[in-house]
């Protein structure tokens, strides 16, 4: 059966469509360069989108959420893998870079360049104008997130209505599957068809295998074209006039810089994450998680390093969540809609690597400190409070060694003493940075104030691998803003170039 | 890709092994329900190497779990639906992590093959069944804002 060959040619080849491949896009086609986006997974029309959690995983979410850490606690990492990456999964979070954030990247990574408050600004205003951002609408919150909001205005906790990418949010909860109606404004449905009306070409079920070179000179990609069954259907080379930008995540970025030739004693070093874990609620009224936005509350603890949410899960999920098996279950799930979940996630001191392996192509090395792990303890005991005091009648803390169901808020204080072991708890990583991370020193960043590769010329890196150091919140808003300012300047470098 | 033979044979007994009783007024499944392997097999697909390594090992295991937890030779398939949901609940609460997280892996596999029938999910009353009717009109595609930096 003859393979297939794919080539192209574009001013820039852009890997991975996620939040910074689809915002350097959107910047670059508008300012009239040709663009090549290369994309492992598929292009899904919210109508492409199932239902049914095991479907629609397979189709969007990388390993189905298995690829996890290495180690004898393994910690599973979620990620898309479907054009728009992992904001076509997320449930649309959106939060301005933290100024404490802000200013040590200006102050100790010297990223003023990119990094100023007015640049980073206007960036942001314009994200926010063109995504739709806004609150989190009363009508299609949902019983889980406004028991959420109950709880912290009882216990007097600084919560508030989640702020989303969403336009016309029908509350249909599947957020995770994928959104049915397109109202979550991921990459997909807005900044990779805007790049596609101004003429860039998307190349998708493409795994880009290697940069290639020409001295120092960055000038194309070449790869591997998948079939629908994730088999090897040919081969793809796309040559890049003006540069290539690497956007394929915290965890592919540095292995495909890595596989390039790229040597930099930090590539796949500082790997860090927001790990979270989840605590159940049983409530005598229903709560239906079926309808409303997955996440719609939230309360910020910032100062305590963890941030809570309210988190509908679909009905697998949360069946699976639920303790034991035969019949106490079996009765837990004649009563499905009435559980309520929420959780926190920990901006974690913890530092990783990540490197090539032959299992699973990487391997993740990422365990929580001791700190970590009375983060962890503080965001489960203070979530199952606040679960009683929304009226639960039981809660499930989910940590081993520790009573499956408690009834009581003093039973759940009794966790607070005690000291909890990472085999004890199960924790899920999103939100992964750090592997490529950026300073105008060389010695301290893999890439420089423009997210430019430090010794090569015309190779970026644009996504959160270039993150210096954890944000504490949801990072999607800013690796778009980020990358927005990034290449904005790359964009009007480049003009300048066609000028002389 | 494809079910190994002992996968395929081995899934509806250790899949359906969590939920084996047929309650009367709670949430019970009918013979033939559910797919099981078709479910694990969607799954399988497009897991990670390392898990679809686990969870072959897992099958296998579990199967024979009850040869741990009742103490005699006994498999899945032989013990009775009692024993088998307690042989589950006693790999769920066991006291090795890796063990624990597949059994947990293993009862979630479980769970989408089960809801992947429609029937089963209005079974349990997870979605609000006014919702469909109400068709709420949301405001906030008219609300943009500018959001605050958080400070330090």
């Amino acid at each position: 059966m003859p393979k297939l060959m794919l080539e192209d040619e574009a001013d820039f080849v852009i890997v991975g469509t996620g939040a910074g491949g689809a915002t350097a896009a959107r910047v670059l086609s508008e300012a009239g360069y040709s663009l090549a986006l290369l994309e492992e997974g598929a292009f899904l029309k919210p109508s492409d989108r199932p239902r049914e959690l095991v479907d629609a995983m397979a189709l969007a979410v990388r390993g189905m959420a298995t690829l996890a850490t290495d180690s004898l606690a393994p910690m599973p990492l979620l990620q898309g893998k479907a054009v728009g990456g992992s904001t076509a999964i997320n449930s649309g979070i959106i939060w301005r870079l933290p100024e404490d954030v802000r200013r040590d990247w200006v102050d100790t990574y010297g990223l003023g360049s990119i990094a100023s408050q007015a640049l980073l600004d206007r960036a942001f205003d314009r994200i926010e104008d063109e995504l739709m951002i806004g609150p989190t609408d009363a009508s299609i919150a949902g019983e889980n997130n406004l028991l959420m909001q109950k709880a912290a205005e009882k216990l007097g906790l600084p919560g508030h209505v989640i702020v989303r990418n969403s336009k016309a949010c029908k509350g249909s909860q599947r957020c995770l599957q994928g959104c049915p109606n397109g109202a979550r404004q991921s990459m997909d449905i807005s900044y990779v068809p805007r790049a596609i009306e101004k003429g860039a070409r998307l190349h998708t079920r493409c795994h880009a295998e290697r940069v290639v070179f020409e001295g120092a000179r960055a000038v194309g990609v070449i790869g591997r074209v998948m079939d629908d069954e994730g088999r090897k259907a040919g081969t793809f080379s796309v040559r890049a006039k003006r540069g290539v930008i690497v956007a394929a995540s915290a965890i592919w970025s540095p292995l495909l810089l890595g596989k390039s030739g790229i040597r930099h004693p930090l590539l796949g070093e500082r790997f860090s994450a927001h790990p979270g874990a989840a605590v159940v609620g049983r409530f005598e009224e229903p709560v239906h998680m079926g309808f409303g936005a997955s996440q719609g509350y939230e309360v910020p603890m910032r100062d305590r390093g963890f941030k809570l949410e309210a988190l509908s899960l679909p009905p697998d999920m949360l069946a699976a969540r639920l303790p034991g098996a035969g019949k106490a279950w079996q009765q837990r799930l004649s009563e499905l809609g009435h559980y309520a979940q929420w959780g926190g996630n920990v901006r974690m001191e913890a530092m990783g690597r990540v490197k090539s392996s032959w299992l699973d192509g990487v391997s993740v090395r990422y365990e929580p400190t001791a700190n970590d792990l009375a983060k962890i303890r503080e965001v489960l005991v203070l979530t199952g409070r606040m679960m009683f005091a929304a009226g639960a009648t039981e809660v499930y803390p989910g940590v081993a060694g520790f009573p499956e169901v408690v009834r009581s808020e003093k039973e759940m204080l009794a966790l607070e003493s005690a000291p909890l072991k990472r085999s004890q708890v199960h924790l899920v990583a999103s939100h992964l940075f750090g592997t490529a991370c950026a300073s105008s020193d060389p010695k301290r960043g893999v890439v420089g104030a423009d997210l430019a590769v430090h010794g090569r010329d015309a190779l970026y890196v644009m996504d959160a691998s270039v993150f210096p150091t954890n944000l504490g919140v949801n990072p999607q808003h800013s690796i778009m803003g980020l990358v927005m300012v990034a290449s904005e300047q790359l964009a009007a470098r480049a003009a300048e170039r066609k000028a002389a | 890709m494809k079910l190994s033979s002992i996968e395929r044979a081995l899934a509806p007994v250790v899949l359906s092994s969590f939920a084996p009783l047929a309650l009367t007024g709670a949430f019970s499944i009918g013979q033939g329900e559910v797919d099981w392997a078709g479910g694990l097999d969607r799954f399988l697909a497009q897991a990670s190497d390392k898990a679809r390594l686990g969870i072959a090992v897992s099958m296998v295991a579990f199967f024979f779990a009850p040869l741990f937890t009742l103490g005699r030779f006994c498999t899945l398939a032989k013990a009775t639906v009692e024993e088998r949901a307690s042989a589950m609940e006693h790999l769920l609460d066991h006291r090795f992590f890796l063990v624990r997280e597949m059994a947990l892996l293993v009862k979630l596999v479980a769970c989408m093959a089960m809801f992947r029938v429609s029937a089963l999910r209005e079974r349990t009353g997870y979605d609000d069944p006014g919702f469909a009717k109400a068709s709420p009109t949301p405001a906030n595609d008219t609300k943009r804002t500018s959001l605050r930096v958080l400070a330090a």
